[in-house]
């Protein structure tokens, strides 16, 4: 799948940012017995089990991408971030960003990318923000000149001057988190890591968030985000990721998992009297589920109207009360997650 | 070798110190009860004595030795364990190893700070209680503090070496680390000059690198090693650094290798 990204000045990026071939991690975890027999036997013998976390994993990412990773809890996003910021070492399989193996390279690799892991903080703790950023500024070796213009843009697009002489304990989570992102943004990096950056933000931080993101990504830097929330996913990204179970189970452009539920519509229906056994319904429309006088009718668009499955429903069945609902997108994704893209 | 990044992590480690000034007013006073129990107990031993040199040391020469001592436990006992294990279990390490600076030189730098504000705050009234109260005395040789400075290296190193275990087993630190400080008391000389031991026992502990520690600074301190003989004792502090920087620098590489993070 080719995604050309043209920069500023007009310029093809066609170099590659990111690429993995067969990257696998393995964790071995402890297997515990449960009690205090559990405990004690643990203390004498112990199991260990091998956990996939990662398993054959390819994937590629130009220079000025703005990827969406999404997936459920322990799918292995995490993991695989780790991975590619070198704090991790993979079990099997290669990768490379911008000309570095990050594990192997690691301390030289990462003067070049930005990483925010959502629910931790790189700031200091105890001292006011601005103490945080004139610590990066040495530790990156940040032009004066570079420091004062990143400044200014997070001054007008996040509004940190508010915060700057706040100790960083006494900041709210979408403050602190506006704090983190410009914080690993001010060396100007190639490329940028997010971790879910958006948990458990208000509308109004989120929003501040993902104009950020959008202006730096038009500026050329490369952004790997992941996250839960498929709204970051809509906006932000051209391109998603679907990962479950350790693998990528979709790579493609994100309009093509948003056009999946364009052309599906549920119907709900409150039967005034119990209905047959069997609803009949026309072609393309599907019962998925019936709860006493209730069904939920699926209709696929493309095959039926929605108003001719109303009128079939109408002339055939008493009803007391008729829906239609368009399926959201995480449903969508649900469906994915169960299975599989088709 | 860039410093500017570790000055800076010096800096915001002494203001985060300041911040906390309870603590620090409190530890003011936790060395005098450990000075007031010494200065009893050697008394009664001095005091029913037939002689008034016991292990080449004194009365006055071990209260000397004894308040000396206590300033610099201040800079031996470090957190470093602690907050190794700490960064590992809450997975903030990870803030630090995506920033291109080298850990360990982190930990030195964010622990050697510390180590120096709380010696220096904590322990200037015991220092100056002990001169003017109890009369001791200035350092035999300046060499002391060269010395003593070399001791700290010393017991940074192996403090770093049991510190990297957290690496391994996430949680399991209690055990090694008190091994490490229960071996360290006795042997590095913190308690009693090591001539107070039988001879057979101070051979094996001059094989240890503990007593580069304490007792190799103290005894130039005092005098009891002088002239030619503090070169040696240099000699062997630096042989110490050496070896236990090369141990170092081995376990950090593979233990940065097998890394694991905790949480998602």
């Amino acid at each position: 799948m080719a995604y050309p990204k043209f920069t500023e000045n007009g310029g093809l990026m066609d170099k590659m940012a990111i690429e993995c071939n067969g990257l696998g991690k393995n964790f071995k975890q402890l297997k515990r017995k449960p009690g205090l027999k559990g405990a004690l036997l643990g203390l004498a013998s112990r199991k260990y089990k091998t956990i996939r976390a990662l398993r054959n994993v390819n994937l590629t990412v130009r220079e000025g991408e703005f990827v969406g990773m999404i997936g459920p809890n322990g799918a292995g996003k995490s993991t695989l971030i780790k991975i590619l910021t070198g704090i991790l070492t993979p079990s099997s399989g290669k990768a490379k960003v911008i000309d570095y193996c990050p594990y192997e390279q690691r301390q030289e690799y990462v003067q070049y990318i930005g990483a925010v892991f959502g629910q931790r903080t790189q700031l200091w703790w105890d001292l006011p923000v601005k103490d945080t950023f004139e610590l990066l500024k040495r530790i990156y070796s940040v032009p004066d000149k570079t420091f004062r213009r990143n400044m200014k843009i997070f001054t007008e697009v996040l509004g940190l001057d508010k915060y700057m002489c706040r100790p960083v304990r006494k900041l709210s989570l979408g403050e602190r988190m506006r704090c983190d992102l410009a914080a690993s943004l001010l060396h100007d990096p190639k490329v940028v890591f997010l971790d879910e950056p958006t948990i458990g933000l208000d509308v109004e931080a989120k929003y501040r968030i993902r104009e950020f993101l959008k202006e730096r990504n038009r500026k050329g830097t490369t952004i790997v985000l992941t996250t839960h929330d498929m709204g970051d996913i809509e906006e932000l990204c051209p391109r998603m990721i679907i990962i479950d179970k350790g693998g990528i189970i979709y790579d493609g452009p994100t309009s093509d998992v948003t056009h999946r539920i364009t052309n599906q519509r549920a119907l709900v229906v409150n039967f005034k009297e119990p209905p047959p056994r069997q609803i009949t319904m026309p072609k393309g429309a599907k019962v998925v589920s019936r709860e006493g006088d209730r069904a939920v009718i699926n209709i696929d668009m493309k095959k039926l109207g929605v108003a001719d499955a109303i009128r079939h429903v109408l002339r055939h069945y008493k009803v007391d009360d008729i829906a239609t609902e368009e399926p959201s997108i995480e449903d969508t994704i649900r469906k994915i997650y169960r299975e599989g893209i088709r | 070798m860039r410093f500017g990044p570790y000055l800076a992590i010096m800096k915001n480690i002494f203001k985060t110190q300041l911040t906390y000034r309870f603590n620090l007013f409190v530890e003011m006073f936790n060395p005098f009860f450990t000075l007031a129990v010494m200065w009893f107990v050697w008394s009664a031993v001095y005091n029913s004595s037939p002689t008034p040199v016991i292990g080449g040391y004194a009365f006055p020469a071990m209260i000397t030795y004894v308040a000396i001592a206590s300033v610099m436990r201040m800079y031996t006992w470090l957190g470093t364990e602690n907050d190794v294990e700490q960064e590992i279990k809450t997975g903030s390490i990870i803030s630090l190893l995506i920033k291109p600076i080298s850990y360990p030189l982190y930990c030195f730098s964010r622990d050697t700070c510390g180590a120096g504000t709380w010696t220096l705050v904590t322990r200037t009234p015991l220092i100056i209680f002990a001169f003017l109260i109890l009369g001791i005395s200035g350092p035999a040789s300046p060499v002391f503090f060269l010395s003593a400075f070399l001791g700290y290296i010393v017991n940074y190193l192996m403090t770093f070496l049991t510190a990297m275990w957290c690496f391994w087993t996430v949680g399991d630190i209690w055990g090694i680390r008190f091994a490490r400080q229960m071996v360290s008391e006795v042997t590095s000389g913190a308690i009693v000059p090591l001539t107070f031991f039988p001879i057979w026992i101070q051979g094996v502990f001059n094989f240890l690198p503990f007593q580069a520690v304490f007792y190799a600074p103290l005894s130039i301190y005092i005098g009891v090693t002088s002239g030619n003989a503090i070169a040696g004792t240099l000699a062997m502090q630096l042989g110490w650094i050496g070896m236990l920087f090369a141990l170092v620098f081995v376990a950090w590489h593979f233990t940065t290798r097998r890394f694991v993070v905790q949480g998602g």
